[in-house]
C-alpha cells in the first residue's frame, strides 16, 4: 500500500480517486509502450520467418541437385561431383555438443552451488565476475588459444584415454591419433565446454539464489547437514532453470562456428571415436563458403537449415522439460 | 595469420546469422567479428614497406575516385600494398579490397557489388556469362600476380629435403607413413631419414592453393586418385583451417608436412622440400623459379584482351608447383571515372607493383606475360 501511495501525485485524496489517477495520466504511455513491445515481438518473429525462408529457398534447390541422399551421404563435394550429404556434419555437432555439456555442466553447477552456498561473499563475487569474463571472450581467441596452446597440451590426456579406457568405443583410438598433436572432437567438445560453462553456471546461479531462503531454514532446522539442505532444498526447485541454462548453453555449443572450425579437424566420417578429427554443419559452413561454388554455396545453406532444425528442435525440448519438470514441482507443491 | 584473420572475419557474418538464434551466441559473434576486423587490419604490419620506386612514376596514371574489390585471399597482401603504394602515389584515391575467397569474389563481380574480383581460377561458362551481364559486355581475367606452393615439411635433422611427384601423393594419400620408407630415401640418396611417423597436413576449408597441388600431383603422379580441386576427400592425415592452421600443426609436429604459400614457411623459419614434377631436376621455391615454370607452362586461351589460360604442370622448367592469380574485370567499364581509376591502378600493379612481389612472398609475373597483361590494361576503358 505504501509503495503504491508514492506513484501517485495526488497525495491526500480519497483511495477511490487514487486508483483512477493511477490509470488515467498513464494510458497514453501504456498504448506507446505496448506498441513498442508489440512491435518488438513482432519484429523478431519475422526475422525468424525471414531467415527461415530464406535458408528453405536457397536450400530446396540444392538438395534436389543432390546426387547423393542429403541426409545418409557422408562426404561433401557439391561443386565437383554434386554428392554431398549432412550425415558426418550433423552426427559430428551433435556429439561434440553433447560431449561438452557432459564436461560443463557439472562443473558449472558446482561453481553456481559454491558461489550461493558456501562461499565468503567476497570470493563469491569475485568468483562471479571471473565467470562471467570467461562468456566475453570471443569465441574466435577461444579457437586461437585452442590451436597453439591447448592442443598441444592435450596429448598424454588423449593418450591415457586411449590407453586406460580405450575399450569404451568414444575413446577407442583404431587410427592412432591420439598420440599426435591432432584436431579432435574432444578438443572441439573442451573448448565448447569452456565457451558454454559462463553460460550454465550464471543462471543456475541465479535460479539457486532465487530459492526461498524459508526452505533452507527449514531443512537446517530439520537438523539437515550442509550439503543435505542444498541436495534436497535447493537443487530440486532449482531444476527447471538449471535445465533451461543447460539448453540455452547447448544452443550455443550447437551453433559455435570459428572455435569449432579450428580444432575440429574436418574428417567426413561417422564414428564414435571423439580422440580422432570430426567435423560440424558450422564450422563446415565457415570454412567451405569462401570458395564454394553456385551449388556449393547452397549445400551449405541447406547444411545451415538443417542446424536450424536442430537448434529448433533442442529449444522445444527444452521448453518440454522445463514445463514438465515445472508441473511436477507444482503438482509436489499442492 | 592475416590472410586467415580476414577469410574468417567475412565468413563469420553468415554463421552469426544462425547464432543469433541463441540468445547468447549473437553477442559473441559480434565480438568475434569486430576482433577479426581488427586483426585484419594488423596485416598491415606484416608488408613490409618496399618503397615505391617513387622517383620515376612512370606507369601511375591517376585518377581520383573510390574502387571496390573482392576474391582471392591468396592476393590480398600484395594487393593492399599496391592499394598503399598507389594512394600514396596518386591522392584522393580510396581502394579497398577484400580477401573473400577466389569464388565469393566472383559472385560478388557478377553481382555488381564490387568493381574487380580477384581470382585464382578461371571462372566456370555460368560464372563467365553472369559477369559478362553484369558488364553488359566482356568481363576478362587479367593475371597480377604469381605465386609458388612450398612443400613445408618439420623434421628434426633433415635440411634440404627433396621429393618426387611420386612420393608426395604417397604421402598425402597416407600410403608412404614412415619419413625413412624407401620411396623417400630413394628421392634423397646420403641423407640419413629418421623413423619419424609422417603427419600430412591439407587445408580443411575450400582453397585454391589445394587446387594447384593437387593439380600438380593428378598430372604427374599417376598414383593420385583424388582428382583436383579446392577442396577434396582426403583419406589420410590432417585437415586443419588456412594456411596458418596447416603451419602451425606441421610447426608443433615432428615429421609433419603440409603445401602452403611460401611466404608461410619464411615466416615460421620452417624448410621447404625441393619439388620434382615432369622434369629431370629437383628444384627449390623461389621467386625466379615460380617464374620461369611460369613463362613456359602457362597459355593465354582467352580470345583477345581476356588472358585467362591454363598451367601445365608437365612443364619441365622451374618449379612446377606454380600458378598466376588474376583479376576479373570488365573490358569497357559502365562508369567511366572508375574504369579510369581501375586502369591506372592495375597498370601500377602489372607494372611497378611487380617490384613489391618478392618481399612479400609472390613471384613477379615473367616478362611473357607480364607484357601481355600491360596490353590489356592499356586496352580497359
Amino acid at each position: 500500500m505504501s509503495s503504491r501511495a508514492t506513484v501517485t501525485d495526488a497525495p491526500g485524496s480519497a483511495p477511490g480517486r487514487k486508483a483512477v489517477a493511477l490509470v488515467g495520466p498513464r494510458r497514453r504511455g501504456d498504448g506507446i509502450f505496448r506498441g513498442i513491445t508489440l512491435g518488438a515481438g513482432i519484429l523478431v518473429l519475422g526475422i525468424l520467418v525471414a531467415i527461415a525462408g530464406f535458408l528453405i529457398a536457397r536450400a530446396l534447390p540444392a538438395i534436389a541437385a543432390d546426387k547423393g541422399n542429403f541426409f545418409t551421404t557422408k562426404t561433401w563435394d557439391p561443386d565437383g561431383s554434386k554428392v554431398f550429404g549432412i550425415a558426418a556434419l550433423a552426427f559430428g555437432t551433435v556429439i561434440s555438443s553433447l560431449l561438452a555439456l557432459v564436461i560443463a555442466v557439472p562443473i558449472a553447477l558446482g561453481v553456481a552451488v559454491f558461489i550461493v552456498e558456501y562461499a565468503p561473499r567476497r570470493v563469491a563475487s569475485l568468483l562471479g565476475y571471473a565467470v562471467d569474463m570467461l562468456a566475453a571472450v570471443p569465441s574466435v581467441v577461444y579457437g586461437l588459444w585452442a590451436v597453439y596452446f591447448l592442443l598441444k597440451r592435450l596429448i598424454p590426456l588423449q593418450v591415457f584415454l586411449a590407453d586406460h579406457f580405450g575399450w569404451i568405443p568414444l575413446f577407442a583410438d583404431p587410427d592412432n591419433r591420439a598420440g599426435q598433436y591432432s584436431q579432435s572432437v574432444f578438443a572441439a567438445a573442451i573448448i565448447l565446454a569452456v565457451m558454454i560453462l559462463p553460460i550454465v553456471a550464471a543462471i543456475s546461479r541465479e535460479v539457486i539464489a532465487q530459492v526461498d531462503p524459508a526452505q533452507r531454514e527449514g531443512m537446517l532446522a530439520l537438523g539437515a547437514t550442509h550439503w543435505e539442505m542444498v541436495r534436497m532444498a535447493v537443487l530440486p526447485p532449482s531444476r527447471p532453470g538449471i535445465v533451461g541454462g543447460i539448453m540455452l548453453g547447448l544452443g550455443r555449443a550447437l551453433g559455435e562456428t570459428i572455435a569449432v572450425a579450428l580444432v575440429i579437424g574436418a574428417s567426413f566420417t561417422v564414428n564414435a571415436h571423439v580422440l580422432s578429427p570430426g567435423n560440424s554443419i558450422a564450422a563446415n559452413i565457415a570454412v567451405k563458403f569462401g570458395e564454394a561454388g553456385a551449388l556449393g554455396r547452397n549445400a551449405l545453406i541447406a547444411s545451415g537449415l538443417v542446424l536450424f532444425a536442430i537448434t529448433l528442435a533442442v529449444n522445444l525440448a527444452a521448453r518440454a522439460i522445463i514445463y514438465r519438470a515445472g508441473a511436477v514441482e507444482r503438482s509436489a507443491a499442492v | 595469420m592475416f590472410r586467415f584473420a580476414a577469410i574468417t572475419g567475412h565468413l563469420e557474418s553468415l554463421p552469426s546469422l544462425f547464432m543469433t538464434l541463441t540468445r547468447t551466441g549473437a553477442l559473441a559473434g559480434l565480438a568475434a567479428a569486430s576482433l577479426l576486423t581488427l586483426t585484419a587490419c594488423g596485416s598491415d604490419n606484416s608488408t613490409k614497406a618496399s618503397n615505391p620506386s617513387s622517383g620515376a612514376s612512370t606507369s601511375a596514371d591517376c585518377a581520383a575516385g573510390a574502387l571496390s574489390g573482392a576474391g582471392s585471399t591468396f592476393q590480398q597482401n600484395i594487393q593492399q600494398e599496391w592499394i598503399k603504394a598507389y594512394g600514396s602515389k596518386c591522392s584522393g584515391t580510396q581502394i579497398n579490397y577484400q580477401g573473400t575467397g577466389s569464388g565469393a569474389g566472383i559472385e560478388s563481380f557478377g553481382n555488381g557489388t564490387v568493381d574487380f574480383a580477384g581470382s585464382d581460377a578461371v571462372m566456370k561458362p555460368d560464372e563467365q556469362t553472369k559477369a559478362n551481364g553484369r558488364c553488359g559486355g566482356k568481363a576478362i581475367h587479367i593475371p597480377v600476380t604469381a605465386g609458388g606452393v612450398a612443400v613445408m615439411y618439420n623434421l628434426k635433422g633433415v635440411e634440404g629435403l627433396k621429393l618426387s611427384a611420386k612420393t608426395l601423393a604417397g604421402i598425402f594419400q597416407g600410403t608412404i607413413k614412415k619419413w625413412n620408407d624407401p620411396a623417400i630415401a630413394a628421392d634423397n640418396s646420403g641423407v640419413k631419414l629418421p623413423a619419424t611417423t609422417i603427419t600430412p597436413y591439407h587445408r580443411s576449408d575450400g582453397s585454391g592453393t589445394t587446387k594447384v597441388f593437387s593439380g600438380f600431383l593428378k598430372d604427374n603422379a599417376p598414383a593420385w586418385k583424388l582428382g583436383s580441386d579446392k577442396s577434396l576427400t582426403w583419406p589420410a592425415g590432417q585437415a586443419a583451417k588456412g594456411s596458418d592452421g596447416v603451419t602451425a600443426g606441421v610447426k608443433q609436429t615432428d615429421g609433419g608436412v603440409t603445401y602452403v604459400e611460401v611466404s608461410f614457411a619464411k615466416a615460421n623459419n620452417l624448410p621447404t622440400a625441393m619439388v620434382k614434377g615432369a622434369g629431370s631436376q629437383f628444384v627449390a621455391i623461389d621467386g625466379k623459379t615460380v617464374a620461369a615454370f611460369l613463362d613456359t607452362s602457362f597459355t593465354a586461351t582467352g580470345s583477345g584482351n581476356d588472358l585467362a589460360g591454363k598451367l601445365d604442370f608437365k612443364g619441365t622448367s622451374g618449379y612446377p608447383i606454380s600458378t598466376v592469380s588474376y583479376v576479373i574485370v570488365c573490358e569497357k567499364a559502365k562508369d567511366a571515372a572508375k574504369g579510369k581509376l581501375l586502369k591506372g591502378f592495375l597498370s601500377y600493379a602489372v607494372g611497378d607493383g611487380q617490384n613489391a612481389a618478392d618481399s612479400l612472398g609472390f613471384a613477379a609475373l615473367p616478362t611473357s606475360i607480364a607484357a601481355k597483361a600491360k596490353a590489356s590494361v592499356q586496352a580497359l576503358s
